[in-house]
């Protein structure tokens, strides 16, 4: 299921003092099963991308395919629920968004609203779980009685349980402690390589855009300014800088070294231990003289 | 020796009687006038729980909890103590109440009684220290996360605080928005003598505190110069935390590459002019 967005332009509340540009012509165009990430401060518009992406906003202009749906302006999007059945969206905090007695009754709320029966709602929410790495005896457990991270796991598989094909994720680790940050990642990965979902994660981190994407969207005042490998995208330090964002730490660390032996390379590097071997053969080339 | 500006006797809380572990487990701390100190340590290991307690929002179970010698367990103490520590909160949305820069500013003086030409002093000198001068009359919502959380600070800032607590402060902040906020903290720390104690996950801000206590359930497991601390890294990765970028990549340089490095390097800057050195020596 591919995703494609036609110069897909959004203004909020236009024709009013307050009207906004939020999305400016934007084209791109997302093969299934990839791990797209979008970087971009505060206001460039990647929630507003995000929220296009399972009809939450409707396009000011333009239009969005996403497989056999199609969402343009000023008309409404056919079978709503079939899409957002498939375009799962995890939003900042899902844990705010718990309500159930119990953990599998809450995971259960989603797939009982597309319809499944009990028991297949129950047989998802098991699987599910498994997906997050939380134990089965959760189940029975309140969801508030859980630590922050577990309950955004539960959130997590709650919208798992609907059987997406596209997870749109709105800065999942945000409050997260290192491991956490870490495991629900590696959570994603797994998603992404062993289950054939497409992920589409906005971050503020450049390390886990550098590490764990295919393609890195780049985004500034609404527009889209490169969409690229992660290798090409952050070798472009200085646009990068212009735009308030950051190249990742390992190549923070390789532009030190090569200002201070005087070259002018910086190899887009991203793994710490990638970085700690190129190091020590550039110091053994430099040892042995130009 | 410098003013004591918190101190802490073997603090002991939980928030509901029946519960069978403390989530503060006999904490003693002090904190000194001017000092930056960092609390880390994994979701759930008590850090923000520590953090309601400095300005008397939680009031200790066992033990006591001392602000410019101010007792938060006494509630006529209250008002002072809640004037003399600021609160920065993770989230920038859900601190503003007033309708512009300006009035958000102005919220806690008015509350605090300070009289209005004064008012308008600390109004302009607040707004300018965190850089956000020229943004007075524009809507805060309008602001990004950065700024939004500099005027946070600036409202603070006007109240003429001793101490500035921030909960995780930058953690939802893109990285300029975040190198900006902290920028203006250590300008706050350095040249206003304002105590700061920074809540966050992050080992990177934690790295640039002068002290840093580590936190697992609900006790100070770790107390001591960042540098002491991730000198002797084994456990704190159990612990669900991380290790500073320059320590992995230096450890990973010796033990994977062989490289005959010291382990003093602990910035970047260092670390590179140890590999120039060493490129020299041999």
């Amino acid at each position: 299921m591919e995703i494609t967005v036609k110069h897909l332009t959004h203004i909020y509340q236009p024709n009013s003092p307050f009207e906004r540009l939020a999305l400016d012509d934007i084209n791109v165009s997302i093969p299934f099963g990839k791990f797209i990430t979008i970087i971009g401060h505060t206001g460039s518009g990647k929630s507003s991308f995000l929220q296009h992406l399972n009809g939450l906003l409707k396009p000011t202009k333009g239009e969005i395919i996403i497989g056999d749906h199609k969402i343009v302006a000023d008309s409404k999007v056919k079978d709503l629920k079939s899409l957002r059945q498939r375009v799962g969206m995890v939003f900042q905090y899902p844990e705010h968004q718990l309500f159930e007695e119990t953990v599998e009754k809450d995971i259960m709320f989603g797939p009982l609203n597309f319809g499944c029966t009990e028991d297949e709602a129950r047989r998802r929410a098991r699987e599910a779980l498994e997906w997050v790495h939380l134990p089965e005896s959760f189940l029975e457990r309140s969801p508030f009685d859980l630590s922050g991270g577990q309950m955004r796991r539960v959130a997590i598989a709650g919208i798992l349980a609907i059987r997406p094909e596209v997870l749109i994720l709105d800065e999942p680790t945000a409050g997260l402690d290192p491991r956490g940050h870490r495991e629900i990642l590696d959570l994603f990965q797994w998603l992404n390589k062993e289950q054939g979902l497409t992920i589409i994660m906005v971050t503020h981190n450049m390390n886990d855009a550098a590490l764990y994407s295919d393609e890195v969207m780049v985004m500034d005042k609404g527009r889209l300014v490169i969409k690229d490998r992660p290798e090409i995208v952050f070798s472009q330090r200085e646009l990068l800088f212009d735009l308030g964002l950051d190249i990742p730490q390992t190549m923070h660390f390789l532009k030190r070294v090569s200002d201070k032996f005087g070259k002018d390379i910086v190899t887009p590097l991203f793994r710490l231990e990638e970085t700690a071997h190129y190091v020590a053969q550039f110091l053994e080339k430099e040892k042995d003289g130009p | 020796m410098n003013e004591t500006m918190i101190d802490i006797e073997s603090l002991c809380f939980k928030y509901r009687n029946e519960d069978p572990d403390w989530i503060l487990d006999h904490i003693s701390l002090h904190v000194e006038a001017g000092e930056w100190l960092a609390i880390t340590g994994h979701n759930g290991s008590g850090k923000s729980t520590l953090a309601k307690c400095l300005n008397g929002l939680l009031v200790p179970e066992q033990g006591s909890v001392k602000v410019k010698g101010f007792f938060t367990s006494d509630e006529d103490s209250l008002w002072e103590i809640r004037r003399s520590v600021g609160m920065v909160f993770q989230n920038p949305d859900n601190q503003f109440v007033g309708t512009t820069v300006r009035d958000d500013v102005a919220f806690g003086m008015e509350n605090h009684g300070v009289p209005r030409e004064e008012m308008v002093q600390r109004l302009s000198e607040s707004l300018e220290l965190v850089g956000m001068s020229e943004f007075q009359g524009q809507e805060p919502h309008r602001l990004s996360g950065g700024q939004k959380q500099r005027v946070a600070i600036a409202g603070i800032v006007a109240l003429r605080p001793s101490i500035i607590i921030l909960d995780e402060a930058t953690s939802m902040l893109d990285p300029r928005g975040k190198s900006d906020v902290l920028k203006v903290m250590h300008e706050l720390n350095k040249t206003r003598g304002i105590t700061v104690i920074s809540i966050t996950h992050d080992l990177e801000e934690a790295s640039s505190a002068d002290r840093m206590i580590v936190m697992d359930e609900g006790r100070i497991v770790r107390e001591g110069t960042p540098i002491d601390i991730f000198k002797e890294p084994e456990g704190l990765v159990e612990m669900g935390l991380d290790l500073p970028f320059t320590v992995k990549l230096r450890q990973l340089l010796i033990e994977e590459n062989g490289l005959n490095l010291s382990e003093k390097a602990f910035t970047e800057k260092e670390l590179v002019d140890e590999l120039w050195k060493l490129q020299l020596n041999i």
